[in-house]
């Protein structure tokens, strides 16, 4: 090495490294390319196998539009898909209170949170929420109960279901119940379900 | 003159030059019929100089043939190679001091005794015949591939020149940069030789003559000191062309025991593959040489490592170079590949592409006839299923009511006060809790089937009104009420949590026997199949 004309060996030095840079570029840049193309063309290919399952099936996309899309607009309506209506609950409540004629029905809502369904179900692209609602009432009559639940049926947007319920009656002596005073007092727990996307976007229009 | 070598020596890629007594001149591969001829003096060396500045750096193999050279023939014990190598080295370095140009080579073996090994030690014992002109070439940063002298150089032409067979073999030449060399091989390996300074331009005659003298000289000399075996004649053989060669053959016969060979200098390098391109015509040896030097390119045996490294780095350069041409190659190979194998893709992607907006504006256009759905048709059927799965899971507290209400129509002493529901998806075995108090279910006894995951939970507590203190009585339409609940198709499970008295031997009992205050108070459980849905009482 001690010989060694470095001077001499500059030009060829500089030549292989410009070749060995080149080299690596001239590598990279097709395997970038390559690489690029290649994420492209399956990129494409799914598209293309996805179009062509959806094209294939679009008879059937037909009859399924057909069949379910008027029911789904109903859930759309009537809040079970989407946004809940926490208003139109409470003024459902409000409306009870007032036509069952009951001297108190207190509320609280909790915020709304994922439900885990304790049944096997599908979901597909979508998750369920729970909104738990607690009612306190003073009742006349254990009657007044189911009528609340009527009306919460019929009038109130959503679907729900009742998780827990207690009743208590109260005692007046050995005169028996009065009429038109709250005999019994109920506590009851519902659920309220809504169907929103799992991707957290909106469903409707 | 110089400058008109570039273009000639386009194509060379070596050269050689030889160095003689007087002058030192350079020849080029393949064409040698021009050779640069440099002297000694000052001004030839910058000559020399001008001529490797303004030619390309072709290598250059060197042929000395000067009366500096000195041979020495020693007998070595026959040892290892390696210390064989480094005991010749030592003795070289004795014999031969203030000289880099030492060479050593073992040429045979003993027959007799310990069968010694026999070395040829030989030496340029003036290093400034060689020395400036490796200087100036390394200077001029030529390589320099090999240095080698003509007396043992032409060993390896013994074929060329004298072919096989021979004992003892006088090859003797006349060079015009040196003069007259007699080299005498023994057994084809080379014995000793002798330059003798003669005119370069004399008379054909005149120089056959003298020629003739020193031939003798050294014939007498071989006999003399016993040097030519003694029972072969000594063959002599004489380069040399045109008039002197034909004054040769006129000469008298040879001395004593020897035979004459003449070999012409011109069939000798017609017989040379490129003897037309050497164009040599002139009647001295040292085209000749010159010739088979750089047709053979003769060993290394005088430079040193020094010396010889720009042909190292020449050959490094040329080894870099072929590495970045290499890369540059793979890089290429690799970089087409790669473009090759991405274009077919792209090819592929957009077909692909093509294919999937023409399917896709198919499908648009069959969609446009159906309504806008938010989400994929698909998944309108899920939403429904989901949306009708909770409706069928949807519990309440009316079917436990109904189920109380029926029994408690049945049983008007029986008021109740509390009733506790949860909707549970909790199993229930109809079995637990057997041994309690109230379990009297034994008409489902052993029957035991499933409870479905829809069971819900009821806990009612009542106490029977009017009670009169008769607890045996009280106790007996607890347990007819229990009963009848049992016999409801819905029913899973009653269980008694608690009556009117603890009867166990286990449990602490107190009371007034006056009974003025007493309760009959109970606590039950029931557990029922809920069918779901809109469940009202």
């Amino acid at each position: 090495m001690k010989h060694i004309d470095w001077g001499y060996l500059r030009r060829a030095l500089l030549f292989l490294l410009a070749a060995a840079v080149f080299s690596g570029s001239l590598s990279a840049g097709g395997r970038y390319f390559e690489r690029r193309m290649e994420e492209a063309c399956r990129r494409d290919e799914t598209r293309l196998a996805a179009v062509s399952r959806r094209y294939l099936t679009r008879d059937e996309d037909e009859s399924l539009i057909k069949e379910y899309f008027p029911q789904f607009k109903a859930l759309l309506k009537t809040g079970v898909l989407g946004r809940e209506r926490r208003l139109n609950w409470i003024e459902t409540l409000q409306d009870a209170r007032n036509s069952l004629k009951l001297s108190a029905l207190g509320y609280e809502i909790a915020a709304q949170k994922p439900y885990a369904p304790d049944f096997p179900i599908a979901l597909g692209k979508y998750r369920i929420f729970a909104s738990e609602m607690n009612l306190d009432m003073q009742l006349r009559h254990e009657g007044n109960l189911f009528a609340l639940l009527t009306l919460l049926d019929e009038r109130a947007v959503g679907r729900y279901s009742v998780s827990r319920c207690e009743l208590n009656r109260k005692f007046r002596g050995k005169a028996g119940p009065a009429a038109g005073a709250s005999n019994v007092a109920a506590a009851c727990a519902l659920q309220w379900f809504s169907i929103k996307l799992a991707d957290g976007s909106e469903i409707g229009p | 003159m110089i400058s008109s070598l570039t273009s000639r020596f386009k194509f060379a890629n070596r050269r050689a030059l030889f160095i003689g007594a007087r002058d030192a001149a350079v020849y080029h591969w393949p064409d040698l019929t021009a050779p640069r001829l440099f002297d000694l003096s000052d001004e030839g060396r910058g000559a020399f100089r001008r001529y490797l500045a303004q030619t390309p750096k072709a290598p250059f193999y060197i042929l000395l043939d000067a009366p500096e050279e000195e041979y020495r023939h020693e007998v070595v014990p026959h040892v290892s190679r390696r210390r064989r190598a480094a005991l010749l080295r030592r003795k070289a370095e004795r014999l031969f001091k203030n000289t880099p140009y030492c060479h050593h080579r073992v040429t045979g073996r003993e027959t007799e005794g310990r069968r010694d090994d026999r070395a040829l030690l030989t030496a340029i014992v003036n290093p400034a015949a060689l020395k400036p002109w490796c200087a100036m070439l390394d200077e001029a940063k030529t390589p320099l591939a090999a240095v080698a002298s003509l007396p043992l150089f032409t060993q390896s032409l013994l074929k060329v020149i004298a072919g096989d067979g021979a004992a003892n073999q006088l090859i003797v030449s006349l060079q015009s940069l040196s003069g007259l060399r007699q080299t005498f091989f023994r057994n084809g390996a080379f014995h000793l030789s002798r330059l003798v300074q003669m005119p370069s331009h004399g008379a054909a005659p005149a120089t056959a003559a003298a020629l003739r003298e020193e031939v003798q000289k050294i014939c007498r000399y071989l006999v003399s000191a016993r040097l030519a075996a003694p029972e072969e004649p000594i063959d002599i053989y004489f380069l040399a062309t045109g008039q002197l060669l034909d004054e040769l053959r006129r000469e008298a016969p040879p001395p004593g025991n020897a035979r004459q060979h003449f070999r012409d200098l011109a069939q000798l390098r017609q017989s040379a593959p490129n003897a037309k391109a050497t164009g040599l015509e002139e009647s001295f040896s040292d085209g000749f040489f010159m010739q088979q030097a750089l047709k053979r390119r003769p060993a290394n045996i005088y430079a040193t490592p020094r010396e010889r490294r720009y042909l190292f780095m020449r050959r490094l350069r040329g080894g870099l170079l072929t590495a970045g041409a290499m890369l540059l190659l793979a890089g290429a190979v690799q970089g087409g590949l790669n473009l090759a194998k991405g274009l077919l893709y792209q090819h592929r992607s957009r077909t692909a592409a093509a294919q999937a907006d023409s399917y896709a504006a198919q499908y648009e256009e069959a969609r446009r006839r159906l309504p806008e759905t938010p989400v994929e048709p698909a998944e309108l059927k899920v939403a429904i299923e989901i949306a009708d799965a909770l409706a069928r899971r949807k519990t309440g507290p009316g079917g436990a009511v109904r189920l109380l209400s029926d029994s408690l129509e049945r049983f008007p002493a029986i008021q109740a006060t509390r009733l506790i529901w949860n909707a549970t998806a909790e199993s229930v075995d109809p079995q637990a809790g057997s041994g309690g108090a109230g379990n009297r279910d034994g008409a489902r006894r052993g029957a035991a089937p499933e409870l479905p995951s829809r069971c819900c939970q009821a806990r009612l507590e009542g106490r029977i009104e009017p009670f009169d203190g008769d607890f045996r009585a009280a106790m007996a339409v607890i347990n007819r009420f229990a009963d009848d609940l049992r016999s409801q198709s819905e029913t899973r499970r009653v269980r008694l949590l608690a009556l009117p008295l603890n009867l166990s031997p286990d449990a602490d009992l107190q009371g007034d026997t006056r009974g003025l205050n007493d309760e009959a108070r109970f606590t039950m459980e029931l557990a029922y199949a809920d069918p779901g849905g809109e469940a009202r009482p």
